[in-house]
């Protein structure tokens, strides 16, 4: 199965977005939900990334802003153990600053040899990373009235 | 080291198509022996395979902890340090690697191993990659626990320990 028939079968939404990457897909539930970005950098690249980027919604900025320093970082110290240990890369955007606006969380798939399940194994840890700090950020100071939310 | 083996060719070869840089270490004496760093640098992981009996590889990462660290332990009360120590070891056991903080049953650990086998049989370049990230994360969840806990120690002494 290619990736494309993979996402498909899972009944997802597979579309391809507009990018500089020799291939850039992006994938959603029909329903709504997180999407994740299906990423091979280049035509020989030997791998795909599997990444889903959750913007920090203004409201949890200003949240974050207004705790204490040490509160602060030992929220974001929390998250980030969280994350390494759902098995995954991140970056935090911009990086070194007290308040991100955006975190990235990611994952490699080797594509020679590489099965259906591995490809769902990554999605679930990415998406599954990435719905940790999304429900961290939410628990800590609540849900941010409608309108943008994460993306 | 002979690296002309088919297995040991494709591991080198599954990281350095992932744009790792592999290096072998000077001091290496195992019969497989490579280390992993990503290109913008970062964890140095290990990759060995002790001879070529062994039917496995050892992913692993040893963390020396900086004297600076070391320091900071020993100046915090006996039951904080055993805590904090404590708390390290559980995560990583959660992480699913293998744990050792030497030199062992000491309060103050100068160096923390963590590390995971995967067997060669079967092994194919994703079952590597989780192996490969499990041992990374848990290596980078050690460095991290020690920063937040104490501040870097980035200019505090001309020795990078964690590299």
């Amino acid at each position: 199965m290619d990736t494309v028939s993979i996402f498909k079968a899972l009944g997802l939404n597979v579309t391809e977005a507009k990018s500089s990457e020799y291939l850039h897909l992006t994938v959603s539930p029909p329903q709504g939900g997180p999407t994740l970005d299906v990423v091979k950098p280049e035509r020989d690249s030997k791998f795909y990334v599997l990444g889903m980027a959750i913007s920090v919604h203004q409201f949890h900025q200003q949240q974050l802003r207004s705790l204490k320093e040490e509160d602060r970082r030992r929220f974001l110290s929390k998250l980030r153990y969280a994350l390494l240990k759902m098995g995954v890369d991140m970056a935090f955007t911009p990086p070194n600053e007290e308040v991100p606006q955006v975190i990235f969380v990611s994952r490699v798939v080797y594509e020679e040899e590489s099965t259906p399940n591995d490809l769902l194994h990554a999605m679930y840890k990415v998406r599954n990373a990435g719905t940790i700090a999304i429900f961290m950020f939410a628990d800590r100071f609540g849900t941010p009235q409608l309108g943008s939310t994460f993306m | 080291m002979r690296i002309d083996f088919p297995m040991e060719e494709k591991v080198r070869e599954i990281f350095t198509n992932l744009k790792m840089s592999v290096s072998v270490p000077p001091q290496a004496r195992e019969f497989f022996h490579i280390t992993v760093t990503p290109p913008q640098g970062g964890p140095i992981l290990d990759v060995i395979r002790p001879t070529n009996q062994t039917p496995f590889y050892i992913l692993g990462m040893g963390i020396g902890i900086h004297q600076y660290h070391q320091d900071s332990l020993r100046r915090m009360d006996t039951a904080s340090r055993k805590e904090f120590v404590d708390s390290i070891k559980y995560y990583l056991l959660e992480m699913g690697v293998d744990v050792a903080f030497l030199p062992p049953n000491q309060d103050i650990p100068q160096l923390i191993h963590v590390s995971k086998l995967v067997f060669m049989d079967g092994l194919t370049p994703n079952v590597l990659l989780d192996v490969y990230y499990t041992v990374r994360n848990a290596g980078t969840y050690v460095i991290m626990r020690f920063v937040d806990e104490f501040g870097a120690t980035l200019g505090r002494v001309a020795d990078t320990k964690y590299i």
